[in-house]
């Protein structure tokens, strides 16, 4: 999952990416309003972590630039402006959460998975598809019970997958949901990945929709 | 407000004074000289009867009084009717008015002159009588006689009294016709304050913000003081409460970042570090929320819609607790109205309601009305509410009864301290539904 921070303290920034970093998002920061803007306009991101003081746009100008231009992305208010007006008119200009600080990154783990979970239309944080379990609260994944072993990037693939049933999914999409902007896009990295999982949960997981892209479950396979 | 302290109350009363004096100065004085100019006409017409009288007046050869005639006037024929003459001569009357019957005019003490003199005298039947004396000598052998002529003092005191009492009559719907017009008057010309005192009261009451611009001349530079006021009271408020949002936003961002570098700390002193950044915390919402804290009644403007409030805090409760699915039973919330500032409300109602949220199983419930002059909002859920021994312990700042629910045990606690400023009270208790009640008290708008 891919994240964008919009926060201009640049130490609380790298603390949040380093923490979502370890519960393998995919996270992009930007220390100021107009770069957040841009970022989250030209990037696919799962969801943004906006703070509402920021230098050369506020967030809440920024939201409701995003929100006026179509994007849907979810949004997560963290700010220290922790009064009910400022929360009502935080989530009145389109964010979809608001959690003031100082913050625990449980409550923020949470939330954030929530609203992902949400945007994808799942009210569980426990994904299924076949014999394969996902459990996104503590990233475990199993099979017929049994715990396995991915690392961060089949993690990210198998749960960005996961989130969108029944959906094919392109390699660019998928490219640009478990990588920073930084990553080489023309790599065949992902064709790799995907043959790891299949290696490790079933061969039949994952499906290959020829020159369109990956599809996992299926109508009679998912649950 | 007692009516003798208003403006309207002093012009009307000294405008009454000043009308009442004016108008008995102006009857006394047209009375005086009504009686005045009557006992002028008396005396005129007193006079030309005795200028007849002596006109008339001559003794024969033989030295016998006798008139040419006698004086026209009929009433001198009707007995005592106050007009007399009388001719004397030594004392004795040598000729009288059929009027005075066979009774005599007694000059007292008083002596008559050759000039007309004019005296006030006691006649027949006590009758007060004005009468003009002379005495002449009308043969040069003869005695001077004395010639007296009256009429009634009573006729010009009638005269006088008719006089007075139609004057005191018209002077009387004068007074109460120029009372009328300054009655008019000062309720015209006071329209413009008694506008503006409504509409302060409007403001006061929350249901307008600035006074109307196009006044009189006159009124004009009190109101634009007066909107000045009210622009700068707003400002003020405005400029204290960014500051404090950038206080807290100050403050806040070092403080998430030492609490948040603590947490991964390997050492001894990380448990301190994290519990002192969370006192930290505590007191800085704590005064922060106090200095956000309007926190009294008796503002400008202030009275705000309970039902605006908690429409917009449901909208975000519905946002942020929008995977539980909660029913919100908003019972009539139309007319109550907050006396106070709504930003206070909001952060009430929202921590009550963020709390209610937070515990539910399926529904909350808010509710307001007025009960003995007091406005009364109650916020209610269906969770697993608390044991009635611990609805003290909550309402103090950082207490939690269950960590697992995120949260910094503050909200309760605010509350209770805002409705606090605001003279009321937070009182907890067992819900209908099965969860905690929260009731607000507060003063009524």
């Amino acid at each position: 999952m891919r994240v964008l921070i919009v926060e201009d303290n640049a130490e609380l920034a790298r603390q949040v990416k380093s923490t979502l970093e370890h519960e393998r998002f995919v996270v992009d920061v930007a220390g100021d309003g107009e770069d957040g803007l841009f970022l989250a306009e030209t990037e696919p991101y799962d969801s943004v972590i906006l703070d509402l003081g920021l230098p050369k746009l506020d967030g809440l100008s920024l939201l409701q630039r995003l929100r006026r231009s179509g994007n849907e992305v979810p949004v997560l208010i963290l700010t220290s402006r922790d009064t009910w007006r400022e929360k009502v008119a935080g989530l009145r200009a389109g964010a979809d959460d608001y959690l003031a600080k100082p913050f625990e990154f449980e409550e923020l783990l949470a939330r954030l998975e929530a609203l992902i979970r949400r945007a994808s239309g799942h009210a569980s944080p426990i994904l299924t598809c076949c014999k394969v379990v996902l459990d996104t609260t503590s990233a475990r994944v199993t099979v017929e019970g049994n715990p396995v072993d991915l690392t961060a990037l089949e993690y990210r693939t198998l749960e960005y997958l996961m989130q969108h049933p029944d959906k094919v999914v392109s390699k660019t999409e998928l490219t640009e949901h478990i990588y920073d902007q930084d990553f080489d896009r023309d790599s065949n990295v992902i064709e790799v990945l995907i043959n790891r999982l299949r290696g490790k949960l079933s061969t039949d997981l994952i499906r290959t929709r020829r020159g369109l892209g990956y599809q996992i479950g299926g109508v009679d396979g998912f649950i | 407000m007692a009516l003798s302290n208003t403006l309207a109350f002093r012009i009307i009363t000294l405008s009454g004074i000043w009308i009442f004096v004016a108008l008995v100065i102006t009857a006394v004085m047209l009375a005086s000289n009504h009686r005045e100019h009557t006992a002028q006409h008396y005396d005129a017409h007193v006079a030309m009867h005795l200028e007849e009288l002596i006109g008339a007046s001559h003794f024969t050869g033989s030295g016998v009084f006798r008139l040419a005639f006698n004086p026209s006037d009929p009433r001198y024929r009707d007995h005592y009717s106050g007009w007399y003459w009388e001719v004397q001569q030594s004392g004795k009357t040598l000729k009288r008015s059929m009027s005075l019957g066979e009774d005599s005019l007694n000059l007292n003490d008083t002596q008559p002159t050759t000039d007309i003199v004019v005296h006030e005298l006691r006649g027949p039947q006590k009758q007060k009588l004005r009468v003009h004396v002379v005495q002449m000598a009308i043969e040069p052998n003869q005695e001077p006689v004395v010639f007296l002529a009256t009429a009634p003092l009573g006729g010009i005191t009638e005269d006088v009294a008719d006089y007075t009492n139609h004057i005191v009559l018209g002077f009387i719907v004068l007074g109460l016709g120029l009372m009328l017009a300054v009655v008019l008057q000062v309720r015209v010309a006071l329209k413009p304050l008694k506008a503006i005192s409504t509409r302060i009261s409007e403001i006061r009451a929350g249901k307008a913000s600035k006074l109307p611009e196009d006044q009189l001349e006159d009124v004009q530079p009190l109101v634009d003081e007066l909107n000045n006021l009210l622009d700068h009271n707003a400002a003020l408020v405005k400029r204290a409460r960014n500051q404090l949002g950038d206080l807290a936003h100050s403050v806040k961002n070092p403080l998430t970042v030492i609490n948040n570098a603590a947490q991964n700390m390997e050492s001894d002193q990380k448990e301190l570090i994290l519990q002192q950044t969370k006192d930290i915390s505590r007191s800085v919402d704590h005064y922060l929320s106090r200095a956000r804290t309007y926190g009294t009644e008796k503002v400008l403007g202030s009275r705000y819609s309970i039902r605006t409030a908690t429409e917009d805090l449901i909208y975000a409760m519905q946002r942020i607790y929008q995977e539980r699915d909660l029913d919100f039973d908003l019972s009539p919330l139309s007319g109550c109205w907050f006396k106070g500032e709504g930003q206070d409300l909001e952060e009430m109602l929202g921590n009550l309601l963020d709390n209610a949220c937070k515990w539910a199983k399926s529904q909350v419930r808010i509710g307001c009305g007025t009960l003995d002059g007091q406005l009364e909002i109650l916020v209610e859920d269906d969770g697993p509410g608390i044991a009635d021994e611990e609805y003290e312990n909550v309402m103090h700042r950082g207490s939690r009864l269950d960590e697992s629910i995120p949260g910094h045990g503050q909200g309760l606690g605010i509350v209770k301290d805002i409705c606090a400023l605001y003279g009321g009270q937070l009182k907890l208790s067992r819900s209908e539904l099965g969860g905690l009640q929260a009731k607000l008290q507060l003063p009524s708008a």
